[in-house]
């Protein structure tokens, strides 16, 4: 689809706001990163203030790390992730780091006021 | 608690540290960022011509071919350049790591909300005594789950290195692909 001449160019994070823009892998996978990052350390911060522990929040965590950036691709964006190689191609380099900050705010919280 | 955040502090550090001897052994250097130019323009001109709609079928995925081609190669250059970063940065890591087990040997730093899995724990107990709690946490836990976090980001965020192509091998993005042969 050929864009307009006379849309302003908008910065990735204005983009990010904007639904049924066009994407490129490598916009997609910087948003969905920084998205993860954000998303790992909230969960893991409420879940270390709240004092929830146990496999229960782990499994939590990597059902809703893959589950939330995806329905937001999907349903708010509108962008198929099979343009882009699929929904691994598009988390594989997010998820490993976002399970480090999950757990370190999770530990660090549950540390700070439960210990 | 202080000791948490000192052993997070020191991970931010390191990350820091080897992300700096990363850019000054290879970012800075003219022949990488050649390279980067390269496989930066190649990536835009292969993703254009897979979005293209004109052109006949076969010529269209020769040079879709030939550009694939050339962003291997690019990258595979690359890549051998930041072999001796990637080195030095694995002694200063290891190094780190040691000193940090070394300085906070037999120190519970954190309690972790879980039981960690039996393969796990050499690395959340390493220097504890044997008869501490099973939720007990050494420095080096911490050390290296904050250094797999803020390295990522801070690549992410200075985005010194090459951009991030696609990671997964084409036979497990797309296994029926690779399976019939189709493109």
């Amino acid at each position: 689809m050929a864009k307009s001449e006379s849309e302003p160019k908008l910065t990735l994070w204005q983009k990010a706001f904007v639904r049924d823009l066009e994407w490129r892998k490598d916009e997609l996978r910087s948003v969905v990163f920084w998205l993860i990052a954000a998303f790992s350390l909230s969960i893991g911060s409420v879940l270390g203030v709240m004092g929830l522990r146990g496999l229960p929040c782990l499994i939590v965590y990597f059902v809703s790390v893959v589950v939330a950036p995806s329905m937001y691709w999907t349903n708010y964006l509108g962008i198929d992730e099979q343009d882009f190689g699929g929904k691994m191609e598009i988390l594989n380099d997010s998820i490993g780091s976002g399970a480090a900050m999950f757990m370190l705010s999770w530990v660090g919280f549950y540390t700070m006021l439960h210990t | 608690m202080s000791d948490f955040v000192a052993v997070v502090v020191l991970s931010l550090l390191s990350s820091a540290l080897t992300e700096a001897l990363s850019y000054g052994l290879v970012y800075r250097t003219e022949a990488f960022q050649r390279l980067k130019a390269k496989v930066i323009q190649t990536e835009a001109r292969l993703e254009e011509e897979k979005n293209a709609v004109s052109g006949s079928g076969k010529h269209r995925q020769r040079r879709i071919d030939g550009l694939e081609t050339q962003l291997a190669d690019a990258r595979r250059s690359a890549s051998s350049l930041q072999m001796r970063a990637t080195l030095v940065v694995g002694l200063v890591q290891m190094a780190a790591i040691y000193a940090v087990g070394t300085r906070f040997s037999g120190r519970v730093v954190a309690t972790l909300p879980f039981e960690p899995a039996r393969m796990f724990r050499s690395l959340t107990h390493r220097g504890l005594p044997e008869d501490s709690p099973v939720s007990a946490c050494s420095a080096t836990f911490v050390f290296v789950l904050g250094g797999l976090a803020f390295k990522a980001i801070i690549d992410r965020y200075l985005q010194l290195g090459l951009p991030k192509g696609s990671s997964l091998p084409s036979w497990v993005a797309d296994p029926e692909a690779a399976i019939t042969g189709k493109k």
